[in-house]
């Protein structure tokens, strides 16, 4: 008689469990930063992205040794609201670059394999990229939000020393969520989306840019406010202002910052579904 | 000989980074192994001969012509490179027909040509199914096929048996020799030291960027004579064999294997071992003989032996 | 020592190119990414159609207006040169990065036909997906208005060469950029929209050197600007935008052609 076992050949469930460790995303947001921090490009354009950061704490140290300026350039929410807004293009072009390809290429080379056969989660994973992007986007925004505001601080302390102004680090600090996240979001769908980063970034790039020219267009066809809606960046911006303060712009002057809000959670919130749907282990080959 | 490949005095570097250093050789019709471990620079040896890279220093010809910038040579070569690349929403068919048109062939010509490709490497069945949904295997002879398909004079076959199944390795194989014996220059790199065997025992054996040996396997380890081969021997009598041979001069070690009773034997000067052997074979019942390193592998192994 | 092989010659170039083309032709147009920048490119169509059902009262502008504003702004400023730049970039660096180049690469052709006939294949794809966008946009804020779709029908002709000559232009320059740079994107970006989007609204003679200053001149019908442009932007003649346009386009072709046929691609697996 042979000794050869013949093993039944169904699906088996293993009953034993190990437990998973926290915060498991970290090592792939580390990783991932990691890496970008080695690109002289990423580096290059944090650097540039901050050159306005100094451009306006020069624009400030002007108005303390001419107090008179300040009725030309005001040292107030609204110093922070423009800035945070001028903050966009880099925003934008910091995504393409650390962003388009985060999912993509791991889509594309099977690297998403790699992760799954670890002891991580999709959620894990999605995690982990979303805090990459998360982080390079507020090195481009919030970052330098916060220094500019303690630069700021400590140059004109007659003009934002007092206690109120200290409201302004949780309101800068919102308005760069508002701005970080659903880019966050948008990007990482056209991540998943797209199976080459080029086109991924490009994507983004259509619908963030598209988006605003629509409304641009539709604002002018109707004089409307609410075609502000349409554009992503119109609506980050109206919900700044609300966040700020300050007078809305001619283009979405009664627009309610509650629904450009609604628009930027619903944007963000089908986002984290596309991912939760388009990130996949196994290529179905049709 | 008619040399179609001749690399003379050739290296490549990129960057800080030889990878190939001062090749020469000339390669004609046949079938020519090209072996070396991975990172030797087999695949960039492969780049060169087809023109993909410039040589940094020395010549480079393909078909008597400078091999980069001279596409008229790819009338007459063909190339399977080691990339898993397709047009992946294309038909088996569809790629190497459309492969064929920038040959030069008319639509009918190259569709009957390609067809006659897909079946040498047995892949008719599958030549209408889109190449995004072929197995690993199948991706490998579809991307053969289109090497093959033109009927080059000289074709580049970097790791082609990868991911194919033992039936089809076989059938690969055949078809690299018989290319070989229709007068074909093939030139197949591969790290794979028994899958070559199969093929051909004329290889150009490649390590860290240079060139270690080149010619026929056996005339290769015969230039290794100050390298002992080893040979094993079962004879009747053993011990009184072992006997006679430790008399060699050029005898480096003997064993008794206890477990097996066959001798091991180190030699220097192979053809003189064998007369003695020959001579005393008869006496002590020589039963057995093999050069037990006579393979690539031992060859290589004490090639690239520091 | 020789060969023995008879060698014949390189393909002639442009019966080569013609099959690069149908190959590359077939690798862009029915792809994914057509499909999706179709439908950005139709978004003009569904606005105005949401205009023309539900008219807001009093709508400032009549229908050709609109679709003058839409040429002008949404078309040739801005998604025209984004199309250009997710396409003609790709030409080369598409085929590096997915390693299907080498088959180009090792076959009888000259880098000249390779180059020509995906250049070929970008133009038809970027038309054939922009010149439905723009008649129908045309057709639906110029159809049933007072002014008909005759009134604007000699403009809509001029609109599709200037969109077409754009398309012509940005996709030789960042056909250059492709295949002389490994990441085109950013730099590309970078042209679009720091470049081409603040110094062709600066004063003085700064937009000569912006190609999105003659591009918007062919317009001939745009609205006027609003905000710094009403300030600051510099139009020029039709033949003067044509020519720079144009002689802009060739020489990045030759250049690229030029670079194209230098160069090494290591592709490797």
């Amino acid at each position: 008689m042979s000794s050869t076992q013949i093993y039944e050949q169904h699906y088996r469930r293993l009953d034993a469990s190990i437990p998973l460790r926290n915060n498991r995303w970290i090592p792939i947001a580390r990783e991932g930063l990691k890496a970008l921090f080695a690109l002289r490009a990423y580096l290059g354009l944090i650097a540039i992205a901050w050159l306005p950061v100094f451009v306006r704490l020069v624009q400030v140290y002007f108005t303390t040794r001419f107090p008179e300026a300040r009725r030309i350039v005001p040292v107030d929410d609204k110093l922070f609201c423009d800035f945070l807004g001028q903050q966009i293009p880099w925003m934008l072009l910091m995504s393409a670059l650390a962003g388009a390809g985060l999912i993509a290429n791991d889509m594309r080379t099977g690297g998403l394999l790699l992760y799954l056969s670890r002891p991580l989660t999709l959620s894990d994973y999605i995690f982990g990229k979303v805090a990459i992007l998360f982080v390079s986007l507020s090195m481009v925004t919030l970052i330098p939000g916060l220094v500019l505001f303690l630069g700021a601080r400590s140059l004109a302390p007659d003009v934002l020393g007092g206690m109120s102004h200290l409201l302004l680090v949780p309101k800068i600090v919102a308005f760069a969520l508002v701005l970080v996240l659903p880019t966050t979001g948008l990007v990482l769908a056209m991540s998943a989306l797209a199976r080459n980063a080029r086109f991924a970034g490009l994507g983004f790039f259509f619908v963030f840019v598209g988006s605003t020219v629509a409304q641009a267009i539709a604002w002018r066809a109707t004089r409307s406010s609410y075609a502000g809606l349409i554009s992503i960046q119109a609506s980050m911006r109206r919900v700044g202002e609300a966040i700020f303060g300050l007078k809305p712009s001619r283009m979405t002057a009664d627009l309610p910052p509650e629904w450009a809000l609604a628009v930027l959670a619903v944007l963000f919130l089908s986002c984290l579904v596309i991912l939760k749907t388009r990130v996949r282990a196994v290529e179905i080959v049709k | 000989m008619t040399a179609r490949v001749v690399f003379r005095k050739a290296s490549r570097w990129y960057g800080p980074v030889m990878a190939l250093n001062d090749v020469s050789f000339e390669l004609g019709p046949g079938v020519f192994g090209l072996l070396g471990p991975n990172g030797a620079g087999k695949s960039s040896l492969l780049k060169l001969a087809c023109g993909q890279l410039r040589p940094s220093q020395g010549t480079v010809e393909l078909l008597g012509r400078p091999a980069f910038g001279s596409p008229e040579v790819f009338h007459s070569v063909g190339l399977c490179s080691d990339t898993d690349a397709f047009f992946e929403d294309f038909t088996g068919l569809q790629f190497v027909s459309a492969l064929l048109s920038l040959n030069g062939f008319d639509r009918a010509e190259a569709e009957k040509l390609a067809t006659a490709a897909i079946e040498t490497v047995d892949l008719k069945d599958a030549m209408h199914r889109k190449i995004g949904g072929y197995s690993k295997g199948m991706r490998q002879r579809i991307k053969l096929a289109q090497a093959l398909a033109h009927q080059p004079e000289v074709l580049f076959l970097d790791e082609p048996l990868t991911g194919m199944d033992p039936q089809n390795r076989k059938r690969i194989s055949d078809l690299m020799k018989r290319l070989g014996e229709e007068g074909r220059t093939v030139l197949v790199s591969t790290h794979i030291l028994h899958e070559l065997e199969q093929v051909t025992r004329r290889v150009l054996l490649i390590h860290n960027g240079r060139v270690l040996a080149e010619g026929d396997l056996g005339e290769i380890r015969d230039l290794l004579d100050r390298h002992p081969r080893s040979v094993r021997l079962k004879a009747r009598d053993a011990r009184g064999l072992a006997r006679e041979l430790v008399l060699l001069p050029d005898l480096v070690s003997l064993n008794l294997e206890d477990a097996t009773g066959h001798l091991l034997a180190e030699i220097r000067k192979p053809d003189a071992f064998f007369s003695r052997v020959q001579e005393l074979s008869a006496t002590f019942g020589v039963e057995e003989m093999w050069v037990t390193d006579e393979n690539l592998e031992s060859v290589f192994s004490y090639l690239v032996r520091k | 020592m020789t060969t023995e092989t008879e060698i014949r010659a390189t393909r002639p170039v442009w019966s080569a190119a013609r099959d690069v083309f149908f190959i590359s032709i077939e690798r862009m147009l029915p792809r994914p990414r057509s499909f999706w920048v179709f439908l950005l490119l139709a978004l003009p169509v569904l606005l105005g159609g949401l205009l023309r059902i539900y008219p807001p009262k009093d709508l400032p502008l009549t229908g050709f207006e609109l679709y003058g504003m839409v040429i002008a702004l949404f078309f040739v400023r801005n998604l025209l040169p984004l199309v250009a730049l997710l396409f003609g970039s790709a030409l080369i660096s598409d085929g590096v990065d997915s390693k299907t180049l080498t088959y180009f690469l090792t076959r009888p052709i000259s880098r000249l036909s390779i180059f020509l006939g995906e250049f070929l294949a970008y133009l038809v794809t970027v038309l054939t997906l922009t010149v439905p966008c723009v008649v129908l946009t045309y057709v639906v804020l110029c159809a049933g208005t007072p002014q008909g779709l005759g009134f604007g029908a000699p403009n809509l002709i001029q609109d599709l060469g200037a969109s077409a000559l754009t398309l012509f232009t940005y996709g030789s320059v960042f056909a250059l950029l492709g295949v002389s740079l490994k990441r085109p994107l950013i730099p590309g970006l970078l042209f679009l929209f720091v470049w081409e989007g603040f110094v062709a609204n600066f004063p003085g003679d700064a937009p000569n050197y912006t190609l999105t200053a003659y591009a918007r001149s062919l317009i001939r019908h745009r609205p006027s600007e609003e905000g710094l442009a009403e300030l600051f932007s510099k139009f020029f003649g039709v033949g003067e935008s044509v020519l720079v346009l144009g002689i802009t386009g060739v020489v990045c072709l030759a250049l690229a052609v030029w670079i194209f046929s230098r160069r090494e691609y290591v592709i490797s697996s």
